[in-house]
């Protein structure tokens, strides 16, 4: 008996044992582990749902609208509740059976769609724009388990600058890991300044908390709201763009393929970028961005491909000018040098001989030029390869400080070097110093390895103009209330190794160029506005020669400085020269005076337009 | 009267904490009215109410009655347990409900006071290690009579069929029965019974011989034959070395394994550094013996070697057993083990964790549950009512929930052993050994240190036949307690 009442202790202690376990395995959890279970209720039972924020507009310089937003609308289902007639539903959106259920066998796709939840709202139709939903707005309420978030998608009232502007796309898996701002319905820049200035125009998303049950329903806002932020509008940008110089450069260049880049020299301001072809940048919008998008890539025209920053081609004849420039200013010529036009050096049109140095610019004479930048390279000693190396290096740190053979900087993504050649490129070519003056002439006239972008054009232009320095590039003037300073850029303002006394000269050249006899773009004069500008023809090797025109009016006190460029049109003087006199005159006149000039400028076409 | 007003006080303050909670946990914030009968609240607190006129008509009988009565009772539920297997309806894969139109009837809540109830009337009536024949059939239906007037009859010695198969046998009718019903969990609430059998004098080996075979069995489940044999190897030696002098030590022994067996529960060590851990306890214990000579000394050989020779073929019996197992019991036993994951089991004890777990120290405050408001946690009413206590309450709330129980428990062992009579103190160790079951069960689910079985929370949980079984349990003892001391 004794024996058996002793297990009553036993008993005791194995209850007491379990109680202190219990106890223990409580304190564990809901002291020592509390943080990784609040952490693992708050991703079940919260959910955080995003206000999207509006993006930022875009603006020219005058405060005229470029980009704006404007509502769309996405259609989503609850796929629990929806209840319709398949085919009529998929009538009301335009798509058939076999769409309708590819787009449900997706949103049921938990690899595709994280988070699915058949009683949650899944986007079926994104972005749709108001002017189609608004007809469908009533029957498509009919339908249970339908229902409609507001969103907002880009608008381009005057479907002008598509490459500047840049469009905006739905984020990649890639974005999605390198930044944490951004969720999978997100859309981003995808290009121009829509891209560069992405961080500026975002803004920042408003979150609001709820409280979900095991289905994924929403039962009421989480701690009273006290967690939820409001969304933030993005910040507006003004830009530097005139827009109806922009429309008027973009009208000149419609069947042609190139560019023109307009700068404003006293402060690098781009006034107007014109990629040709272009496209209406309203295609690349909502739910019809994928469709076009893919339309414009394989278009063999390269529709997509900013030329102005990144198409790298010979410059040609514009060079003249600032070979000029490097050879006054190391003084191996003056204003009154003369060559004779010996075309066995060098091919030239036919025009008067000898030439004196801003005679050559007017009329562009080659051997001139053949004979002057060789002068340059081995200071008037014959084959004296040393010397000729060390002249080469002078020139090319000439040639750089004119922004030629790096990016210039401007406020976009993918900007171009272009090549300023070098001795150790010819090394590359021919072979250590099994190469001289008759190897490498080319150079001389902008040709050969030479290569530069059309905004390294128009800032050669500029540069002239101003003397001997240029201003960076860039488009933005202003981001939201505050305007952009450059005050401590030290690479905004740039100068020249030229003296600023060697200019006048080189003005004077260019000036002829339009209004001597014989000048080579004596048709493009223009009567009102005294026009300094310089020809170039850029050597192709697989067709036409590209035509080329630099200029700047007016030229005292210069307001515009700018570089037209057409592929496969030619000599400069026929098409690039008359663009470029219509361009300044639009920008400093408003009004075209030349109307015949206009209309034969914008039915020149190179390719059939639709 | 003398009335134990801890067990009563204790009781009320269960039941009122039960009815807070699953207000909380059917909260509907647009029909916020507590005694809305249309919410679980509402109907609970009526079946509160019933079940305090159910225990002060229980407290107005004399216990003699009940004792008298428990042979009819015991049949009167064992018919309606048979019964329902073919009446019931088919709910959450259980046939244990009768459908009585307003509200449903659970017969399994009433078979355990009534199988308590019988068992102690009958292991009362024994008068210990004193032989009487028995000869004839005749014998025994005198016998019965003379029973249930309440005159001690049977006096048989504890290897005989009536003390120690008889009382096996009230245990294992009811609990045949509702697995009949497919109600495992109410089945397996009779296995706590054995807290009984081995408080009355059920022989220590077989107590201590059957836990090793439970663990055998998990350990050759779990992890692998191997490890199976050598925990076998050394806890027979151990055991039966011990066993003549000091059962104590085997005791110790056996409860170190469970003691690390429990500790990775509450920790969530994972699988393979556990079974390190066992295969050097194991190895530990085998050099202890060989290097002791006192414990080589004290080694039965015969015994020994006998054991092991069972066990092993125990252990090979086990795992050729299993491969004959059709997949989906495979299944459940690996779910059951850990092994495998079942998706919407470990979803509810997955949220239950979270739930209590992020309350915190102090809960995140009552009726703010977000987890409860959201009913991400299954059946948080009933068999999941811990879980919000745990998440509105937090470590303050369970800690308070779990001690009240303890004091309960041990409040109800207390006084089982000062009972005179036999009976009360079997019916007391009864009372005692099923809340403890219960509460081990039902919270060690929700904090996964348990399988998943469901059984409700005793006072607690949302459920008229549940509250109404318990209320009768507890109250039955309560009554025998208040008249102790008019036996004598």
């Amino acid at each position: 008996m004794a024996k058996l009442e002793s297990r009553k202790y036993h008993i005791a202690l194995l209850f007491g044992f379990f109680f202190i376990v219990y106890i223990a395995r409580l304190f564990y959890v809901q002291v020592v582990a509390k943080d990784y279970f609040t952490d693992r209720a708050k991703t079940d039972a919260v959910d955080k749902i995003v206000e999207f924020p509006v993006r930022g507009n875009i603006y020219d310089r005058n405060g005229r609208v470029l980009v704006q937003n404007e509502i769309a609308y996405d259609v989503m289902i609850t796929m629990r509740a929806f209840k319709a007639d398949t085919i009529k539903f998929c009538e009301l959106l335009g798509i058939d059976t076999s769409e309708f259920n590819i787009r449900v066998s997706d949103i049921k796709n938990i690899r595709l769609n994280r988070g699915y939840s058949s009683r949650v709202p899944q986007v079926f139709e994104s972005l749709m724009k108001s002017e189609d939903f608004g007809g469908i707005k009533e029957r498509l309420f009919n339908y249970k388990g339908v229902s409609v978030k507001k969103r907002t998608v880009r608008n381009y009232p005057r479907s002008i600058a598509a490459h500047v502007l840049g469009y905006v796309s739905k984020v990649s898996p890639r974005d999605l890991r390198r930044d944490n701002f951004y969720i999978a319905q997100d859309y981003k820049g995808g290009s121009g300044l829509e891209q560069f200035y992405e961080n500026e125009l975002r803004g920042s998303k408003g979150w609001k908390y709820y409280l979900k049950n095991r289905h994924g329903k929403h039962i009421s806002s989480y701690l009273e709201g006290a967690l939820d932020t409001l969304p933030k509008p993005g910040k507006d940008l003004q830009t530097t763009l005139d827009i109806d110089l922009q429309e008027y450069g973009e009208k000149l260049m419609i069947g042609k393929i190139g560019a023109i880049v307009a700068i404003e020299p006293t402060s690098g301001e781009v006034l107007a970028m014109i990629n040709a072809p272009t496209y209406d940048p309203n295609l690349l919008v909502g739910g019809e961005y994928g469709e076009n998008y893919q339309r414009l890539a394989k278009d063999g025209k390269k529709m997509l491909f900013p030329r102005a920053i990144q198409s790298r081609q010979p410059p040609g004849s514009i060079v003249k000018t600032m070979q000029s420039l490097i050879a006054l200013d190391i003084g191996v010529a003056n204003e009154f040098t003369t060559y004779s036009c010996n075309k066995k050096l060098v091919g030239c049109h036919n025009h008067k001989s000898p030439l004196n140095l801003p005679q050559a610019i007017q009329h562009s004479c080659n051997p001139y030029y053949y004979h002057l930048v060789n002068k340059i390279f081995s200071k008037g000693k014959k084959s004296n390869m040393p010397l000729f190396r060390k002249g080469m290096d002078e020139w090319e740190k000439y040639v750089r400080s004119f922004g030629f053979g790096d990016p210039l900087g401007i406020d976009l993504y993918g900007e171009k070097d272009g090549n300023v050649p070098d001795k150790r490129e010819y090394d590359n070519i021919y072979g250590k110093n099994h190469w001289n003056w008759k190897t490498i002439y080319s150079i001389a006239i902008g040709q050969g390895e030479f290569s530069v972008t059309p905004i390294q054009m128009a800032n050669l232009a500029a540069s002239i103009s101003n003397k001997g320095h240029y201003f960076k590039p860039h488009l933005v003037s202003s981001i939201g209330e505050n305007k952009v300073s450059f005050e401590m850029d030290t690479t905004y303002r740039k100068v020249t190794l030229v003296d600023s006394s060697n200019f006048e000269i080189i003005h004077n050249g260019m000036q002829w160029v339009l209004e001597e006899i014989g000048g080579t773009a004596i048709m493009s004069r223009l009567d009102s506005v005294t026009i300094c500008g310089k020809t170039g023809t850029s050597q192709n090797p697989h067709g036409d020669d590209h035509s080329v025109f630099m200029a700047f009016a007016p030229r005292k006190n210069p307001k515009i400085a700018l570089a037209v460029f057409v592929e496969n049109a030619g000599g400069g003087g026929g098409t690039a020269a008359p663009i470029a006199s219509l361009m300044i005159e639009k920008y400093l006149k408003k009004n075209i005076s030349r109307k015949i000039l206009e209309r034969e400028m914008v039915e020149k076409v190179f390719y059939d337009v639709e | 009267m003398n009335v134990d007003w801890v067990i009563v006080g204790i009781y009320l303050t269960l039941c009122l904490i039960g009815v807070l909670n699953i207000y909380a946990a059917d909260f509907n914030p647009t029909h916020s009215d507590f005694f809305d009968i249309g919410h679980r609240s509402g109907k609970q607190a009526m079946w509160i109410g019933a079940s305090l006129i159910i225990a002060l008509g229980i407290m107005s009988f004399d216990s003699k009655f009940f004792r008298a009565m428990s042979p009819i009772i015991y049949a009167g539920i064992s018919v309606l347990l048979f019964v329902v297997i073919f009446i019931a309806r088919d709910v959450k894969g259980a046939k244990a409900w009768i459908d009585l139109g307003p509200f449903k009837l659970q017969p399994a809540e009433f078979a355990k006071f009534a199988t308590a109830l019988f068992l102690s009337a009958y292991l009362g009536n024994i008068i210990n290690n004193k032989k009487v024949e028995v000869s004839s059939i005749g014998d025994i239906g005198k016998d019965w009579s003379r029973f249930i007037k309440g005159k001690k009859v049977f006096s048989i010695s504890d290897t005989d069929v009536y003390g120690q198969v008889f009382p096996m046998a009230i245990i294992l009718l009811p609990m045949l029965l509702i697995l009949g019903q497919d109600d495992t969990g109410s089945a397996l609430v009779f296995s706590s019974f054995f807290f009984v059998f081995y408080r009355e004098g059920v022989i220590g080996r077989v107590f201590i011989v059957g836990l090793l075979a439970i663990i055998l069995s998990i350990l050759t489940l779990m992890y692998d034959k191997h490890v199976a044999f050598s925990a076998l190897g050394v806890l027979t030696v151990l055991i039966y070395s011990n066993f003549i002098k000091s059962a104590n030590m085997a005791l110790a022994n056996v409860g170190c394994v469970l003691v690390f067996l429990v500790l990775m529960g509450i920790f969530d060590w994972s699988t393979s550094f556990n079974t390190y851990v066992l295969c050097g306890w194991i190895s530990i214990n085998l050099m202890v013996v060989v290097i002791v000579p006192e414990l080589w000394k004290r080694i039965e050989r015969g015994v020994v070697i006998g054991g092991l020779v069972l066990a092993l073929g125990y252990v090979g019996i086990i795992e050729k057993a299993y491969t004959l197992l059709q997949p989906h019991q495979k299944e459940r036993i690996e779910i059951i083990l850990g092994k495998k994951y079942d998706k919407t089991v470990s979803f509810q004890t997955d949220q239950a964790l979270n739930a209590i777990g992020s309350g915190g120290f102090s809960g995140k405050g009552y009726l703010e549950g977000t987890h409860t408001k959201g009913k991400w946690v299954p059946e948080q009413s009933t068999d999941y009512i811990f879980c919000t206590v745990g998440e509105e309450w937090g470590f303050l709330g369970t800690f308070i929930v779990v001690s009240l129980f303890g004091i309960l428990i041990f409040r109800l062992v207390q006084k089982a052993e000062i009972q005179r009579s036999k009976m009360s103190r079997v019916y007391g160790y009864s009372v005692a050994s099923i809340l403890f079951f219960h509460l081990l069960v039902n919270i060690g689910m929700t904090l996964q240190i348990m399988p998943v079985i469901g059984i409700p929370l005793p006072f607690m949980s949302y459920g008229g036949s549940s509250l109404f079984g318990f209320t009768v349990l507890l109250f039955m003892f309560v009554k025998f307690d208040s008249q102790r001391l008019d036996i004598l």
